[in-house]
């Protein structure tokens, strides 16, 4: 091959990234080659750093740097209360707007039969060991709104109904600092069909 | 609503053209092959952001160039908003009041269309989901909710049917896309219930007056939700029903690669004294009946618009007798509606108004002149 086969092979693998096409992973090997040894070598260490380091959590399968992840392992957790989520991102999401009273259990996926995702390629089977070890008050199912992420809800409501006091999903509808009138229709039938009694004495 | 101008740059045969409309009757007259439905599919472009020929943005630019450009002014609700569509390679765009529109399915309602061509009859000729696809489609006008919640339905069904082709048994994997599905299928299934409610509502004065008599003519949805919705169960109930049709037809489904029970069975049946049309109807009662459900549509999202919308028709006395010919244009003209007929000939479609507009369609040149009625 003619030209730049190395460089070219970089922007390849750059432009399999999620947003980046291969402008961007041209710009990117660019700016690693102006930037000079140091800053490959950085990136280096940085992934190899990662890859050497992060694995799944034992107990939550959530992403972590010891057998157990900093929440699993944080003693100040309820552990009464355990979120399912589908991805480690969607447990990320739920920690930074501060939801993180209780502790996690990451799928890792959700069903989808025609891409080949049944239950057994997710973590459903320690899930149930998890719920048959007691101590789970509330099972709380936030799995995304897609056809997809509403059958595995299901499916995880149906396996922990024997083992769980108190089965709960997420609220669909409105969100926060929205305005009514740009929302669409599908997002405000949901609300609509969630709403509950106005109580003067709530904090929420 | 009433398109007041076009105007049209690089569109299919048209180098660049600029029309003023009449609020009536806007003939387009013209050999075949001079650009007439091009001039419809232009105005139908700018009411949806798609072309009713399914042309790509490619497909409608003119020949060697890049881009073409459609602009309109719709006169709405008592104020003149304008309409933009781009395209022919790389992204469409369009364009309201000066603004790009997200997304065409969000684009608000200011020019809505009714279309009919020579391919509308095939919507009582055709096939159970011809009949389908239009009753989705009125009903999208009206709920936009119903376009999601299909083609979820859609995943649910392909995902339970290739579990049933893999030979799962897994009991509670099947259950929850059976879940799935009886929830959507009920939903459909509800709001096509309302939906030909509000067409057989509107449907007895555009039948008469087309000439067929409302007493012999009966539609109905079938389907099994169709008729649990009849028997006045609620929404939870059908749902359990499907749900248990569905767990009892995993066998034969599996051998059929079909599934058994839901909304994508329905079918919306018309009879002329008792008869299915699409089968023993003559050519033209199939056509009339055709016109007539489109007629019914535009009724209906009239009610729901609260002006009059904007009507395409397509060479449509290509199958009519005179007075069937006669009946549409009349019920046309009473409806108030802004109106754009391509035929051969203007004398091929009768006007019982006064005043029209002809727009003479050569090799994409027009010319335009008024005319007083000569009834």
């Amino acid at each position: 091959m003619k030209g730049l086969p190395s460089l070219e092979r970089v922007v390849v693998v750059l432009s399999r990234f999620p947003g980046i096409g291969p402008k961007s992973a041209r710009r990117m090997a660019y700016y690693l080659l102006r930037r000079g040894q140091e800053a490959t070598g950085e990136l280096i260490d940085a992934l190899e750093g990662m890859r050497a380091q992060i694995r799944s959590c034992e107990q939550c399968h959530n992403l972590s740097e010891a057998a157990l992840c900093w929440i699993c392992a944080d003693p100040s957790r309820d552990r009464g209360r355990i979120c399912v989520v589908e991805e480690p991102s969607d447990l990320l999401a739920m920690e930074k707007a501060g939801l993180g009273q209780g502790v996690y259990h990451v799928l890792g996926g959700r069903l989808s039969p025609l891409d080949g995702v049944g239950p057994d390629a997710l973590h459903l089977a320690s899930l149930e060991q998890r719920l048959m070890q007691g101590g789970c008050l509330e099972l709380i199912v936030a799995t995304n709104p897609t056809v997809e992420g509403e059958a595995t809800a299901h499916f995880v409501a149906h396996l922990a109904q024997p083992l769980v006091a108190r089965v709960t999903r997420l609220a669909h509808g409105l969100p926060m600092g929205g305005e009514l009138e740009y929302l669409d229709e599908s997002t405000l039938y949901q609300a609509m069909l969630g709403r509950r009694v106005f109580s003067l004495d709530s904090c929420d | 609503m009433r398109l007041e101008w076009l105007r049209l740059h690089d569109f299919r045969n048209v180098r660049a053209a600029e029309l003023t409309f009449a609020p009536g009757l806007n003939r387009i007259t013209g050999e075949n092959g001079q650009g007439k439905s091009n001039l419809l599919e232009a105005i139908g472009l700018l009411a949806s952001g798609r072309s009713f020929r399914r042309a790509t943005a490619g497909q409608m630019r003119r020949w060697e160039q890049t881009a073409f450009r459609v602009s309109g002014a719709v006169h709405t609700q008592g104020w003149q908003r304008q309409l933009d569509v781009e395209g022919g390679s790389g992204r469409q765009v369009v364009r309201l009041d000066g603004k790009p529109v997200v997304s065409v399915t969000r684009m608000e309602r200011v020019l809505v269309t009714v279309i009919l061509t020579p391919e509308t009859p095939q919507l009582v000729r055709g096939g159970p989901a011809e009949r389908r696809a239009f009753l989705d489609w009125v009903i999208f006008g009206a709920d936009r909710r119903h376009g999601i919640e299909s083609a979820d339905y859609q995943t649910a069904l392909r995902s339970r049917l290739h579990l049933l082709k893999q030979g799962c048994r897994s009991e509670p994997e099947l259950e929850v896309w059976e879940w799935s599905l009886a929830r959507l299928g009920a939903r459909i299934a509800s709001r096509r219930h309302r939906a030909v409610g509000h067409l057989m509502r509107m449907l007895p004065p555009i039948l008469e007056q087309l000439g067929v008599d409302p007493e012999q003519c009966t539609m109905r949805l079938s389907g099994d939700l169709e008729r649990w919705f009849q028997q006045d169960v609620g929404m939870e109930e059908v749902a359990m029903q499907m749900r248990t049709a569905l767990a009892r037809g995993r066998e034969r489904d599996r051998v059929t690669g079909t599934t058994s029970v839901g909304p994508q069975r329905d079918d919306l049946e018309l009879c002329l004294s008792g008869h299915p049309v699409a089968r023993f109807g003559s050519r033209g009662q199939q056509q009339r009946l055709a016109f007539a459900l489109k007629l019914a549509e535009a009724a209906w999202l009239e009610e729901l618009l609260g002006e009059p919308l904007v009507m395409l028709l397509d060479d449509p006395v290509a199958e009519l007798d005179r007075a069937g010919a006669h009946g549409l244009m009349t019920v046309l003209s009473a409806s108030g509606r802004q109106l754009f007929v391509a035929s051969r000939e203007a004398g091929e479609i009768p006007w019982p108004g006064r005043r029209s507009l002809e727009c003479a369609v050569v090799a994409g040149a027009f010319q335009v002149s008024m005319e007083q009625a000569h009834s």
